[in-house]
């Protein structure tokens, strides 16, 4: 209590009066805190960069490539890659280093048939049609990084070997904190900030006292904290929902039987789940797009029927299941609550850590990285495992594959929740990409008073 | 009961509620027509879909509307749509049928979504049509003004929609204007319009070439340059001329001949007379300007975003520059001097000389939160910025602004948010001060 006294203290002091529209100046160290290791999300995107990349209105723009054909009904797809780019150790980005990449990236379990370097381009072809290959290059899989440099998804080789071609580069790994640079030759214009330093593994109490006490720039604020941070006047930032909160369902053992995965679904309250467990900042939904991304989520309805559930489960007594759930915050409330539906429903649950192997049932949340509605249902059902069919791009047919794919019962949706950090007093244009990461590569930094 | 005094004697006469009521019958059928018009096809299109799933039959019409379209036109498509499913062999019935369409406007991040669903007992079908939404006008709210602008030109009325299939706005950096000509460079082109009656048709174009340094604050100045007959443009490390060659011949006609080259040359920064410019330094990897301009001006200056010249002051002339650290400086009889009543002062401004009041009055970006910015005109008859307009706002956020060739307006370059998208789309606009 005395801490978040503390940290509502604080924050009332960063109110500042608004300052003129100036010029962004350019210098300053940045400082991030996370819950996570430093070295992932949205900071991996800083060091590295897609093909394509996802644009502040969620369609895809060039990246590395600057134009892209398809022929042969989305069979072949060439990639021509923008000239004179360099990795951040000089070498130049080839099309050949990007065709390893790639390669690399998917190791054998790639989406297309065939990949190659041809010429100063990439061309891609596959058996089925690839209408959404654009915006699935734009995704963290298939960031592109030098495969010679070394390890080049770990910070640990400070020589300036990241292998990465973005606005920063690794800089140095200490204290727990990983520092980048910026790179004075992207050919995106050279960042404002001069350095960002990044705090791995921070509980967010700790990052908001940090804000508070001016020691962080942007911290993070879970979903389920969003109202808490606005009460401690934190001011955070809040982008529309961009991850779907589901449960993923096993259809082996004793969750074969497609009745008793629909009991699941039908027994889960999930605007229980919305306004009590995520403060009314996340959407209870039974669809997995988001309504403003596909238009028709209404169609999905997210409505809790208990009579429902113990009819499809039919006395059937099913062993005790498994749910996974991250042990952290919300989410594990979310998952006792979750249990506790079914349960109510007549199963047996137990909630063990979302590390746990073979659970019959597993909290997951999937990102909305952009605004095709097909493109983000083809990367929801890949991170998710299912089998991907060929997606049509009208809404319909998009509606139709959901609609399939939700049949199986083996995702359930429950919730579309928002992202949202805060930002410090002296952090300048700040916010958040479409997919509701914060786009630090344009902010930049008042001048000390 | 006591009346107004306008209803009394509307009841009186009669009169007002009989012109009131023609004026309406004559308003309304105007109004549908139009919405009709603009909904006609994909009311059309619907229909069809739900007669081709539901059959000759008879449903219950549900209507709910999700999207922006206003609430007076969703009843135009309402009737639309229920003319167009009776054409289709649908017959509207009441509650108790046994089957329903329940149709929603819906929307997402593309535009518009229509979804129908039609319940036949147990089974559903749902059939969708994509829809354009275009947002409904906002009148502007009046406002006392002295400065008018007019938009000379957006990024799509010069046709620079990227190649490919890749829609991807283009900053415009800098642009002037001259008689039927616009100048206009941005962060790859330098190129020169003319104005016809179709729209501006691309008469040169420079490209600046990839290896020039690309900056995340990129900026450019474009001048009349009456040297080459023609003008000059400047951004990092780029210099541009575009030359105009008469012609009398009306058969072969004008030419325009535009080139760019590599340059660390400092940019014309100020119009000291007809013919004189005072030139400035340019850091192209920080976007300010070094504080070394040529020739010089009697102080030291720091660095800084935008320079001014402000004539017939009392003790001389002086130089008007914000500076990167914030503050906005005179430099005035070989001293810098910080001027107050500028805290809600942008970074750019352009002085004018268009003979109202004191000599020159300083155009100025302005400042907040707000996602647009306004421009504001102001006075120094000291060291002190006084205002002499009223704020005008813009449509977006002010990039730029550079005295116009006449010297008695300013080019603004106003990045402007797309309708329906995040992202943001540039235009030119020239405001003019009108002396009241």
């Amino acid at each position: 209590m005395l801490r978040k006294a503390a940290i509502s203290c604080l924050a009332l002091s960063l109110v500042a009066p608004a300052a003129a529209r100036t010029r962004p100046r350019y210098g300053g160290t940045l400082r991030v805190e996370t819950t996570g290791d430093p070295w992932s999300g949205f900071i991996r995107r800083l060091v590295f960069e897609g093909l394509t990349d996802v644009g502040a209105d969620g369609n895809i723009h060039p990246g590395l490539a600057t134009a892209w054909t398809a022929e042969n009904g989305d069979h072949r797809w060439q990639f021509h890659l923008r000239q004179g780019i360099r990795f951040h150790d000089g070498t130049a980005v080839t099309s050949t280093a990007i065709a390893a990449s790639l390669e690399a990236s998917c190791k054998g379990n790639c989406p297309w048939t065939t990949m190659r370097a041809l010429g100063s381009s990439i061309v891609f072809t596959s058996e089925s049609p690839m209408p959404g290959l654009p915006a699935l290059l734009s995704s963290d899989e298939f960031l592109i990084h030098d495969v010679n440099s070394g390890k080049p998804l770990a910070p640990g080789a400070t020589s300036g070997s990241d292998g990465g071609s973005g606005s920063f580069q690794v800089s140095g790994v200490a204290n727990g904190a990983l520092t980048l640079a910026a790179n004075e030759a992207s050919w995106r214009g050279r960042p404002f900030i001069d350095v960002i330093e990044v705090r791995g593994h921070r509980a967010v109490s700790d990052q908001w006292m940090d804000l508070a006490a001016s020691r962080a720039d942007i911290v993070e604020v879970p979903a389920g904290e969003i109202r808490q941070a606005q009460q401690q006047h934190l001011a955070p930032v809040v982008s529309d929902p961009v991850d779907v909160l589901a449960l993923e369902v096993s259809t082996s053992g004793a969750l074969a039987d497609l009745n008793l995965r629909s009991a699941i679904a039908w027994s889960i309250d999930r605007n229980v789940l919305a306004s009590v467990i995520f403060q009314r900042q996340g959407q209870a939904s039974a669809a997995l797009l988001p309504q403003k991304v596909s238009g028709y989520a209404f169609l999905f309805q997210p409505q809790r029927d208990l009579n429902k559930a113990h009819e499809l489960r039919g006395g059937l007594a099913a062993q005790s299941l498994s749910l996974a759930a991250p042990t952290s915050g919300a989410w594990q409330l979310a998952a006792q609550r979750i249990a506790l539906n079914l349960r109510e429903a007549g199963f047996s649950v137990q909630v063990v850590p979302g590390t746990a192997t073979n659970a019959d049932l597993a909290l997951r949340s999937f990102p909305v990285a952009g605004a095709d509605p097909a493109a983000d249902l083809e990367q929801m059902l890949r991170a998710s495992g299912e089998a991907l069919p060929t997606i049509g791009r009208d809404s319909a047919a998009v509606y139709r594959t959901e609609r399939d794919i939700l049949d199986r019962r083996t995702l359930i949706p429950l919730l579309h929740l928002p992202r949202a950090y805060a930002a410090s007093d002296r952090v300048r244009d700040f916010h958040l990409r479409f997919d509701g990461a914060p786009d630090i590569d344009d902010i930049s930094l008042e001048a000390a008073p | 009961m006591k009346h107004t005094g306008l209803r009394s004697s509307c009841a009186k006469t009669m009169v007002c509620s009989l012109a009131a009521a023609l004026v309406v019958l004559a308003a309304m059928p105007a109004h549908a027509a139009t919405s009709a018009t603009r909904w006609d096809r994909p009311a059309s299109e619907l229909a069809s879909r739900i007669a081709e799933a539901l059959g000759p039959a008879s449903a219950h019409l549900e209507f709910r509307n999700l999207s922006t379209i206003p609430a007076g036109e969703t009843n135009v498509i309402q009737h639309l749509l229920e003319d167009d499913l009776k054409s289709n062999g649908v017959t509207l019935a009441g509650a108790e049928s046994a089957n329903a369409i329940r149709v929603t406007l819906s929307k997402n991040t593309r535009g518009g979504l229509w979804v129908a669903e039609i319940v036949e007992g147990n089974e559903t079908k749902v059939v969708m049509e994509p829809v354009d939404l275009i947002p409904a006008t906002v009148a502007p709210a009046p406002q006392k003004v002295t400065l008018q602008r007019q938009v000379v030109a957006t990024e799509f009325d010069l046709s620079w929609m990227a190649e490919n299939g890749i829609q991807s706005a283009t900053p415009i950096l800098a642009a002037a204007q001259a008689n039927s000509y616009l100048v206009v460079l941005t962060p790859d082109r330098f190129a020169v319009f003319r104005q016809l009656p179709e729209g501006w048709i691309e008469e040169a174009v420079a490209e600046l070439g990839a290896a020039h340094a690309r900056s995340r604050d990129p900026r450019g100045v474009v001048t009349l340059n009456a040297e080459v007959n023609g003008f000059s443009a400047f951004t990092s490390g780029i210099e541009c001329t575009g030359t105009f060659a008469p012609n009398p011949s009306p058969v072969i006609g004008s030419k325009w001949t535009v080139h760019c080259h590599a340059s660390d040359d400092p940019w014309p920064v100020m119009q000291t007379g007809p013919d004189s410019w005072t030139r400035a330094f340019y850091n192209a990897e920080r976007d300010y300007f070094t504080g070394v301009i040529a020739p010089a001006w009697g102080a030291d200056l720091p660095p800084f975003y935008t320079a001014g010249y402000l004539p017939g002051r009392a003790s001389g002339p002086a130089m008007l520059l914000t500076s990167v650290d914030g503050r906005l400086l005179l430099a005035e009889s070989g001293q810098l001097k910080p001027v107050a009543g500028a805290r809600d002062w942008g970074s750019d401004f352009a002085v004018v000389s268009a003979g109202c009041g004191a000599e020159a009055q300083v155009i100025v970006s302005s400042s907040g939160d707000s996602a647009n910015d306004s421009l504001r005109a102001y006075e120094l008859p000291a060291q002190e910025a006084v205002p002499v307009s009223e704020p005008m706002p813009l449509a977006g956020g002010v990039m730029a602004i550079w005295p116009a060739p006449d010297g008695k307006s300013v080019f603004a370059i106003v990045r402007t948010p797309m309708q329906q998208s995040h992202e943001f789309g540039y235009e030119v606009d020239r405001v003019t001060e009108s002396c009241n």
